[in-house]
């Protein structure tokens, strides 16, 4: 394979073809190449391995940040809104009062300000790829998980999905990220599974002769053949999504909500069973886009149950001894306006919003960057952060190199990411 | 013997070798027996300025009329080390003016080079182009993964390899008040501090204090920078010694690479020259050009890349093999696959079964199983021609037309869009559905391949397809036109999927693996720069619309005689120019796009025929001559040049005549050799020694499962609407299907001209739907009906199957398993039922079934 490099570019600047991607393998559950099967055979089981997870909360619609983590009690009324701030558990650290189950554990969560985007319209396609929407379409962060999928046990997939999701682009069906609506899951667990009579049956029937058996493709379907019997036989996928395993208390704290309630416990059982890239709707889905009444909408209906969540997320994580191999990441599609409307409501602003960050064995109890005194300012920073430089940082705990070139459909070396420099105040 | 050798050293090029394809039966050889001769190129050596060099390349010649590499191991030694050196890679570097001869000793032979050295006194010339801008692609500075991205990096930016040296030294010399160089203490320039890592640098260190690179940079800085002048000579082509070896399984080739410049002198770019090779399983190269064979046999290739050309090294590494039985030669084909064999010492399997040939070629014709009757019946004819009968009758058959639609399909993009049942309430809509365009294209295809419509007159009515879009009077092939849009898409396309090249990094950089340049890419692109979308206005006139809101249903696809087309730094393209051709003055009353069609269907069009043989080759053995097959490159050689060379060449001989293309291909003794692997074929997978196994496409399994169960699928459109009865999968007209089994056996979306975004492999996922799926499980019932009713014996019934699923008849171990299986598992008609159902399903989940073989 050619790369743009030069000989000694080394881990940096390396690049793989489609094709050599193949016989590297490393890959999700579904995209299980030969390599891989043959790696897992000869692997007996080994302890559990500091394998890390991300866990991606989308606040659909954009969140208003400065009715939440960007408060601004010294700004003018049109900007600092109705609420006040609340002191919290870290010196200095203010949120909105409207979240007071927050202020109590300030110290487990870290939220980076001035996040900036490229999409000002509803779409997730910026938050799910890393990327701004373009002729060449770019795979969701789950499926380039899948792709350099590094962990040990591939029992589980490696990327579940169960929000948007831009989906594998040029990598190609097989890295899909497993959704729990999806055929794969339907197969698994609809039918029954599979007799040892017909196991049997086709064991004996299935005698292509063995010399052609010598070639990639049809190993390939002899060893799925047997996973996909074992995974047949065996609950652990489903077992992870089912949240009646856990205590009925532990399932009060999250609240019954599907979105934001039920979809974080199934999210936070999934990275605990081992997949390494799980995304689900937060709280308050298909309510933050408070072009009006922002005020009334987020007091009464979001931020309660927001906090009540979130809260319950982020102790959990802690309670059960995930914070230094789960990272939890929480972000809209951009910003809202700091100037308040005519219609007491923010607009959009991609110039600057939040992401509320939690484990991950990084640096919690900050907030990085500063928005100015009204928060609309956007020069703040010489190079603010982006969605990209948040997703350097999941490959930095994933150990995925960024700079890794992938073939696209027309056979152009695309970069994982392009802005590779992680949020380095995490560290 | 000894005459023809001395010959060839006469040449003082490259020894010209016994060239895979036009050897004799045996085995070419490499080097081995005793020592013959010994060889070194260049035959004198001349070195001009500071730090100048020259690798040497020796070669030995042995009894056995083999050549191997001797660079690294003879012993070389300059007689007066005080104008020239050499060292152990026997690489002569100048060091003061003067004579001196370079003695190369290898295994009692012995050989003299004379060196004469000049021009290191005094001022040394240095160019910026010709000397700086290859030492930074060299070290790296300006990949893409560093400051050559588009934004740069760290706020150093250097154009990518280094392709707009003004821009570079723009760049180095101006930008940042100029802190980067010091001409005045050259050592405590950034870019000689930096890449050494004696300062922070974010790449690391790339630089050794005092190498060569080192020193010219320095010595460019003392200068002060020179840019150099407009009329110094450039580098014009770029050729390696050799360009082509029969290596040893287990063997070191050094490799030496020229640079012409075009004042016409030539000059050793071996030090600073790419290397990279093009299999890595095969072959090796490290920086200084050594290529190394990794103990794989086969063909393989390494790029050189120097100031933007680009060629390739060969190396052949042939297997020995006793004596080579070959079946007869049916046609060009054969010819060219057994030579290239031959020259591997490949010996090709044996021909297949008659059962296997007809699953094998109805599957690749017409995407469709044989039935039981159709295969019985092929079994058990006696004509000597009845393969060659059979696929002239599978040509004329519907399916191949529908089958290669699809095919035709993906490439040019008939995406469609949702449809629903609704049948509206008598408001027509004001522009038709896109789906409806889809049909209709779909139509048009699919009718021009039945026809057999010459491939060139098909290319040449997609490209000038012009006019509405909706309503009365639209062409079919407008669709292609609303799914790309702009110029520069409709040339990324054209080129990807007519000539079978990836130009698409010329638009915006010269192309790294290419001579494309930007200038190459826009004068391709003017062929559609007259294009001119418009719309209705409010006068009810045509009037043009905005750049970024053309190509939408509705809109008309005008022509506007002033069209032209401006890159991103404003130059502008008027002048169409073919590629390696000159720009076209076209009459304003001329659409270029005639032009363009003109030139792809012309005889000397270099691209046009190979990229579609080279495509349908793909199609019927699983891989391209050119792998990707859309991909052709001089960096990226065929498989099997010649046979590229000459079925694109007979392609055009028969006026662009696609069946006869296929008849060629499926009655060539190639295309009938059996997967069965021989002793010595096992590991090859390039060069068509057997039949390599492929699992089938998503609609063709799908099919195949319809039509051994009896039980065809209903498809659903994306909305809704559902699909006439009796639609096969292979004869959906758009990618706007909801079926999850054509989903995950890898139905394509049709989001790009790229086959490859047709998913091929095998995963899991697809193994987990077909042993456990409601897709299978839905449709045993039928079939298991019908043999319940069937009262002939077992064997008659088993019998029939294995001929429906596999084109064949059951083993007796086979018949006998099933019906023991049957007999124990039979205790009454719901057990029995049962009972065929299971063989039904194990025999959906072979291997045999599933692959295509």
């Amino acid at each position: 394979m050619l790369t743009f490099l030069g000989q000694h570019g080394g881990k940096l600047c390396d690049g793989l073809s489609r094709r050599e991607f193949l016989r590297v393998g490393g890959l999700g559950l579904t995209g299980l190449t030969l390599a891989d099967v043959l790696r897992l055979k000869a692997q007996t089981p080994q302890r559990q391995t500091d394998d890390k997870s991300i866990i991606i909360v989308y606040l659909n619609g954009g969140a208003a940040q400065l009715d939440m983590f960007d408060v601004k009690p010294k700004a003018p009324s049109e900007f600092r809104g109705e609420f006040k701030p609340i002191q919290t558990n870290v010196p200095g650290f203010l949120v909105s009062e409207h979240l007071p189950l927050h202020a109590k554990i300030a110290d487990k969560y870290t939220i980076v300000q001035g996040m900036q985007t490229i999409t000002s319209g509803h779409s997730l396609y910026e938050a799910s790829s890393g990327f701004a929407s373009g002729v060449v379409k770019r795979p969701a962060i789950g499926s380039i998980i899948s792709r350099f999928d590094k962990r040990r046990d591939k029992s589980m997939p490696a990327s579940v999905s169960m929000a948007y999701d831009a989906g594998p682009a040029y990598l190609g069906p097989k890295y899909a990220s497993f959704s729990p609506n999806g055929g794969l899951m339907r197969d698994l667990y609809s039918n029954g599974g599979i007799p040892q009579n017909r196991v049997d049956l086709l064991r004996s029937l299935d005698n292509l002769r063995r010399e052609i058996d010598a070639h990639e493709q049809l190993l390939a379907t002899d060893e799925f053949t047997k996973k996909a019997i074992e995974m047949l036989a065996s609950t652990k996928i489903r077992e992870a999504f089912d949240v009646n395993k856990e205590p009925e208390k532990v399932r009060e704290r999250y609240g019954k909500h599907t979105y934001g309630g039920v979809t974080l416990l199934q999210a936070l059982r999934l990275a605990e069973a081992g997949v390494s890239c799980v995304t689900v709707y937060g709280p308050g889905n298909n309510k933050w886009d408070t072009h009006k009444n922002n005020f009334k909408t987020m007091k009464e209906q979001i931020l309660p149950h927001y906090d009540k969540s979130i809260h319950a997320m982020i102790t959990d994580l802690y309670d059960r001894g995930l914070d230094k191999k789960v990272l939890i990441a929480i972000y809209g599609e951009f910003g809202r306006t700091p100037r308040i409307n005519k219609n007491a409501g923010r607009d959009h602003y991609p110039q600057s919003g939040f992401v509320q960050l939690a484990g991950g064995g990084l640096k919690m109890g900050q907030t990085i960057g500063d928005t100015g005194l009204r928060g609309d300012w956007d020069i703040s920073r010489s190079k603010p952060y982006t969605i990209q430089n948040l997703f350097a940082t999941f490959y930095h705990l994933l150990g995925i190199d960024p700079s890794i070139k992938i073939p696209d459909n027309f056979g152009r070396p695309q970069y994982i990411l392009e802005q590779r420099e992680k949020i380095e105040e995490l560290f | 013997m000894r005459k023809r050798f001395s010959f060839l050293i006469g040449l003082g090029i490259s020894f010209v070798l016994p060239l895979a394809g036009r050897a004799a039966d045996k085995v070419p050889p490499f080097g081995k027996g005793s020592l013959i001769a010994l060889t070194a190129i260049p035959q004198k050596i001349e070195l001009n300025g500071v730090d100048a060099c020259q690798q040497l390349i020796v070669t030995g010649l042995y009894a056995n009329n083999g050549v191997r590499d001797l660079t690294r191991s003879a012993t070389c030694r300059s007689e007066n080390t005080a104008v020239a050196t050499v060292d152990t890679q026997a690489r002569v570097t100048a060091v003061a003016d003067g004579a001196t001869t370079i003695v190369v000793k290898a295994d009692g032979q012995t050989i003299r080079v004379p060196v004469v050295v000049s021009g290191t006194r005094g001022e040394q010339k240095i160019n910026f182009t010709n000397d700086i801008i290859p030492v930074l692609t060299k070290l790296g500075c300006n990949t893409g993964a560093c400051h050559g991205k588009a934004e740069g990096q760290n706020g150093f930016k250097l154009s990518l390899l280094g392709f707009e040296p003004q821009v570079d030294y723009h760049a180095l010399v101006r930008e940042s008040r100029g802190r980067r160089v010091i001409p005045t203490a050259s050592e405590r320039s950034l870019l000689l501090l930096k890449p050494v890592g004696a300062i922070g640098h974010g790449g690391g260190k790339r630089l050794e204090v005092g190498s060569p690179e080192y020193r010219i940079l320095k010595r460019w800085l003392a200068a002060g920078m020179p840019f150099g002048n407009s009329d110094d000579p450039k580098v014009v082509a770029i050729s390696v010694t050799p360009q082509h070896r029969i290596l040893d399984v287990k063997a070191q080739q050094q490799l030496a690479v020229t640079a012409h410049y075009s004042d016409g002198s030539k000059v050793d770019a071996t030090q600073m020259a790419e290397f990279r090779t093009n299999d890595s399983l095969l072959l090796d190269v490290d920086k200084d050009g050594l290529v190394t064979t990794l103990g794989q046999r086969g063909e393989g290739s390494i790029m050189v890349r120097y100031q933007g050309l680009v060629t390739v090294f060969r190396a052949t590494i042939p297997q020995e093999t006793p004596a080579l039985a070959f079946p007869k030669a049916s046609n060009l084909i054969d010819e060219h696959v057994f030579a290239k064999l031959r020259a591997l010492g490949i010996p090709p399997s044996a021909l297949c079964t008659d059962g296997e040939f007809i699953r094998r070629a109805s599957l690749d014709i017409t995407g469709t199983l044989p039935t039981a009757e159709e295969a019985a019946k092929f079994i058990a004819d006696k004509d000597p021609k009845k393969r060659e009968k059979l696929v002239d009758e599978l040509l004329q058959r519907p399916a191949y037309a529908a089958y290669f639609a699809l095919k035709w399909g993906d490439i040019l993009r008939v995406r469609g869009g949702t449809r629903d049942n609704k049948k509206g309430n008598g408001k027509k809509p004001a522009v038709d559905p896109i789906h409806k365009r889809a049909d209709e294209f779909h139509a048009w295809i699919r009718k021009s391949l039945q026809e057999n419509k010459p491939y060139d007159q098909f290319v040449r009515e997609v490209l000038t397809a012009q006019g509405p879009t909706s309503g009365s009077g639209v062409q079919p092939q407008i669709l292609w036109y609303l799914e790309l849009k702009t110029p520069e898409r409709l040339v990324d396309d054209t080129a990807q999927a007519f000539l079978g090249t990836r130009i698409q990094c010329a638009q915006c950089h010269h192309h790294p693996f290419e001579k494309w340049s930007q200038d190459d890419y826009w004068g391709l692109a003017a062929f559609f720069a007259r294009i001119q979308w418009q719309a209705v206005g409010k006068d009810k006139k045509l009037r043009p619309v905005r750049f970024r809101e053309g190509g939408r249903m509705g809109q008309v696809l005008g022509y506007d005689p002033k069209g032209k087309l401006e890159d991103r730094h404003g130059k502008v393209y008027d002048k169409p120019r073919a590629l390696d051709g000159d720009p076209i003055d076209v009459p304003e009353n001329v659409d270029p796009r005639q032009k363009l069609a003109d030139w792809m269907a012309s005889p000397e069009n270099p691209f046009f025929a190979k990229a579609l043989v080279n495509r349908y080759w793909g199609h019927f053995f699983g891989r391209g001559l050119v792998d990707p097959l859309d991909d052709l490159r001089i960096t990226n050689p065929p498989s099997n040049p010649d046979l590229l060379e000459a079925l694109a060449q007979d392609f055009i001989r028969s006026k662009f005549d696609l069946k006869h293309l296929v008849r060629t291909i499926c009655t060539s003794t190639t295309y009938q050799l059996s997967s069965l692997p021989n002793d010595h074929n096992r590991g090859d997978m390039k060069h068509h020694a057997r039949f390599l196994p492929r699992r089938l496409p998503a609609e063709v399994l799908l099919d195949a499962v319809d039509q051994v169960t009896g039980s065809p699928t209903e498809f659903t459109a994306m909305g809704g609407y559902k699909f006439p009865k009796g639609t096969r999968a292979i004869e959906l007209p758009d990618a706007y299907v909801s079926d999850y089994f054509l989903t995950v056996f890898g139905k394509p979306k049709r989001e790009s001209a790229c086959e490859c975004e047709r998913e091929t492999d095998v995963t899991l996922a697809q193994r987990v739907h077909l042993l456990n799926g409601s897709t299978v499980s839905r449709k045993l019932g039928s079939r298991v009906a019908r043999l319940m009713a069937d009262k002939r014996p077992e064997d008659e019934k088993i019998k029939d199957i294995y001929l429906s699923f596999f084109a064949r008849y059951p083993t007796a171990d086979e018949l006998g398993a099933i019906k023991q299986y049957l007999a124990e598992r039979s205790k009454d008609e719901r057990t029995r039922s049962a009972a065929y159902s299971d063989i039904l399903w194990a025999l959906i989940n072979t291997k045999e079934f599933i692959f295509n073989h």
